[in-house]
């Protein structure tokens, strides 16, 4: 992950760390997030990733869910700022 | 008199989104009393169930598909939202329980608001509340009544804690919401409606526009996430003043995490779960198998000793009983596969295995949930077919089943053994590895690797769909509840007996007919030379008889198919008898040991395999005087059987699951295809 880039995709945070939504990449994605809660503005933590490039486990709130790359690429995210 | 002992209750649905406990609670509620169906139209599976009421009377609870929403994104929440969104609707309950989980509140809402603002009379159900003290959470279940207009009952299907209280409440009849949950929220274009009436119209036309052209598809999902964004907004004012605490950080469930995901110990303990359902599939359900076959074996003597000697007879004994017999058989692999995927779904530990296995299955089109299914079809291709149903994307669940058979099951064990250790001799590599087991070992390895290469190509061939994102909610780690485990296995293996039960009935019967009939003037001749030699001295009467029949099944229908076969099998290097095997065994494989056993004349006295066996070995080719059963010919006979279709129940449970007979047709189709081609392949390297 770059810290000097001011937004970057999901799929670069790395474990521990919590980050804001700020776009979702696909219509489809938003709507399945959003059922979910999840949506542009919330609050999301990455956990950990699944070996071979799998899918990367993320909490928000008080949901845990899995993301494959090429869906966790499509959701731009920011840090909170402090 | 009250309301209770008046009242009778029309069909009550359970609602929820999945992980909310929404079968446990079906299952605490109506408990052995429950019938598996579809719902109208469709191959959605319906369990409904009957609960007794304090009246004594009965109540109709009908389990809907969960979903996190009314915007449905597969055929099973298609069900739910049309039957909640349309009165007319066959299936439309009078009532709803609308199940929340306590732990996840939040993403229970959703559902809960909709379900409300549909008019429809409901009671909100907030399920595990035994877990909330452990999430470091309180709820104000007063104030969240008071919030979303709704009756709530705290419950925990697990411990049965407030059980009683909603089978004496189910007896009553239940309110809806006073007015609509997204009342003061005309922040968006969708919340533009007035009245209930006006929300069933909105997720109608909706719901519609899913399936229209793209420029309707994609205004149909802005309004939907408009109405849910405004929705949670609403359901985030309401929390932040009902939930007492916040939830905790959860460390447990992350450090299991991180070992179940661990790039090496994650893959070791799936593998050692793997083991143990294996050993379970294979081993532990040998015995009850064996005493399914006994019973259906002594039950057949005895009605044959109740029904004078003829066709009665023998459509009872051979036709309905084995059919029967042979449906029954395979309960016991059916309730030990899904026990283990009950106790790793109800555990949460099935979440993580998909996620575990995602990424190096959905390079062949599957999906991290395939994984099941096809290690389960080692075992049985059956239960595994049905355990398909876990994968919600329609394309990568269709490829599962449809490659699952590739998988050697224990029914081929048979086969396997016979045709190895007929043409392979007995060697040992380094005085220990024996060669025929390494063969035994390869069909597997060729099994598995021929499922994923088939799958990789269905995958480019299959028409595309929409590719659903995958989003897979990795639920809490819980301990299984035995009871729900039970009464989910029992279930499974109701529905299998029944389903596909009857199609196996008719199958079987058909192929009775073919292998005990054919035309009369050769059956009588044989009858006739068999009555004269048995008057003679010095026969043996058992070995008579299996002469007997041996000739008689070359003059049955099967025995002329077997005929008209050979030409098609003849480049394979197969004779008519082995055709003859082919056709009986389409039943199921290890039928294709008895059926040569009954050809080659093996009497009661010698069906020792050794003598099997020799008197394969002995049979030559009349137009050539070469023998049958070649290294070549035994080898391309082991691989037919690898790659073949010969198993009836598994069509029978392809067109159960898929809705139609088309793929089932597909499925036999391109198996008998490989078959041919793989067995061809082996004969013209080899022979």
């Amino acid at each position: 992950m770059n810290l000097d880039k001011d937004i970057f995709e999901l799929w670069e945070s790395k474990p521990g760390n919590t980050v804001r939504i700020k776009s979702i990449g696909s219509t489809h994605l938003q709507r399945v997030l959003g059922e979910m809660g999840v949506s542009i503005g919330s609050d999301i933590s990455c956990l950990f990733y699944a070996p071979f490039q799998g899918p990367g486990a993320y909490q928000s709130g008080e949901i845990q869910f899995a993301l494959r790359q090429e869906d966790a690429k499509i959701i731009l995210v920011q840090h909170i700022p402090a | 008199m009250n309301i209770t002992e008046i009242y009778t209750p029309g069909t009550t649905a359970l609602a929820g989104k999945p992980n909310s406990g929404k079968s446990s609670l079906f299952n605490a509620l109506s408990g052995l009393n429950q019938k598996i169906g579809n719902f109208t139209g469709v191959t959605v599976e319906k369990a409904t169930g009957q609960v007794i009421l304090p009246s004594g009377k009965s109540g109709t609870l009908v389990d809907l598909p969960g979903t996190y929403s009314l915007f449905p994104k597969s055929e099973d929440e298609a069900v739910t939202a049309n039957i909640l969104s349309d009165c007319e609707h066959y299936d439309y309950p009078e009532r709803v329980l609308i199940v929340a989980d306590a732990t996840a509140l939040k993403n229970s809402l959703l559902l809960c608001s909709q379900i409300a603002d549909t008019g429809i009379p409901c009671l909100l159900i907030v399920n595990r509340v035994d877990l909330l003290e452990k999430s470091g959470k309180r709820i104000d279940f007063e104030k969240l009544s008071q919030a979303i207009g709704l009756e709530i009952m705290p419950v925990s299907a697990h411990t049965g804690f407030g059980i009683g209280e909603l089978q004496h409440r189910l007896g009553q009849p239940f309110l809806p919401a006073p007015e609509l949950f997204l009342k003061d929220l005309n922040t968006s274009e969708s919340s533009q409606y007035k009245t209930f009436d006006d929300y069933k119209s909105f997720l109608k036309e909706t719901s519609k526009n899913l399936n229209a052209t793209t420029a309707a598809f994609d205004r149909a999902e802005a309004l939907m996430i408009q109405d849910m964004l405004a929705r949670y907004q609403r359901i985030d004012q309401i929390l932040e003043s009902v939930v007492v605490q916040a939830p905790s950080e959860r460390p447990k469930k992350q450090a299991a995490d991180k070992l179940l995901s661990h790039p090496v110990w994650g893959y070791v303990i799936f593998m050692l779960a793997l083991a143990v359902m294996f050993q379970a599939i294979f081993a532990w359900a040998e015995k009850p198998m064996e005493w399914i076959e006994l019973f259906f074996s002594e039950a057949g003597q005895i009605i044959a000793g109740l029904l004078p000697e003829g066709t009665a007879q023998d459509l009872v004994q051979n036709g309905i009983l084995a059919g029967i017999g042979g449906v029954v058989v395979f309960v016991p692999q059916i309730a030990f596969l899904f026990f283990f995927i009950a106790v790793l779904e109800e555990s949460g530990y099935m979440a993580r295995v998909v996620f575990l296995m995602d990424r190096i299955m959905s390079r062949f089109g599957l999906n991290g949930r395939s994984v099941i299914p096809l290690i389960g079809g080692m075992a049985c291709a059956i239960p595994s077919i049905m355990s398909a149903r876990g994968i919600p994307d329609k394309k990568e669940r269709l490829i599962t089943i449809l490659v699952t058979p590739l998988m050697s099951c224990s029914a081929r064990i048979p086969v396997y053994t016979l045709l190895i250790s007929l043409v392979i001799p007995e060697y040992y590599f380094w005085g220990f590895i024996n060669i025929r087991g390494l063969i035994m070992l390869g069909l597997y390895v060729l099994g598995f690797l021929m499922a994923l290469l088939v799958a990789a190509v269905m995958h480019r061939r299959l028409p595309q769909t929409q590719p659903l994102p995958f989003i897979l909610e990795l639920p809490q780690y819980r301990f299984p509840s035995l009871k729900n485990i039970f009464l989910t296995v029992w279930h499974k293996c109701i529905a299998f007996i029944w389903e596909a039960g009857r199609v196996i009935l008719m199958i079987s019967i058909a192929l009775w007919f073919l292998v005990s009939y054919g035309p009369d003037a050769p059956r009588a001749e044989i009858e006739s030379k068999y009555e004269q030699l048995s008057t003679l001295e010095g026969q043996n009467p058992s070995e008579l008889e299996a002469q007997k029949q041996a000739e008689l099944l070359e003059v049955s229908y099967a025995g002329y198919l077997g005929k008209a076969i050979e030409p098609i099998i003849r480049p394979l290097g197969f004779d008519w008898k082995i055709g003859i095997g082919l056709i009986a065994s389409f039943a199921a494989r290890e039928v294709f040991v008895g059926t040569m056993a009954a050809l080659y004349a093996a009497t009661d006295q010698e069906e020792d395999p050794i003598t099997l066996k020799e008197r394969m070995r002995q049979e030559i080719f009349q137009d050539s005087g070469k023998p049958v059963y070649s290294l070549a010919t035994g080898l391309a006979l082991i691989i037919f059987y690898a790659f073949a279709m010969q198993c009836m129940s598994t069509l029978a449970i392809t067109k159960r699951e898929t809705g139609s007979w088309k793929w089932p047709g597909i499925m036999l189709a391109y198996l008998t295809v490989m078959a041919w081609v793989g067995a061809w392949v082996v004969q013209v390297m080899m022979g």
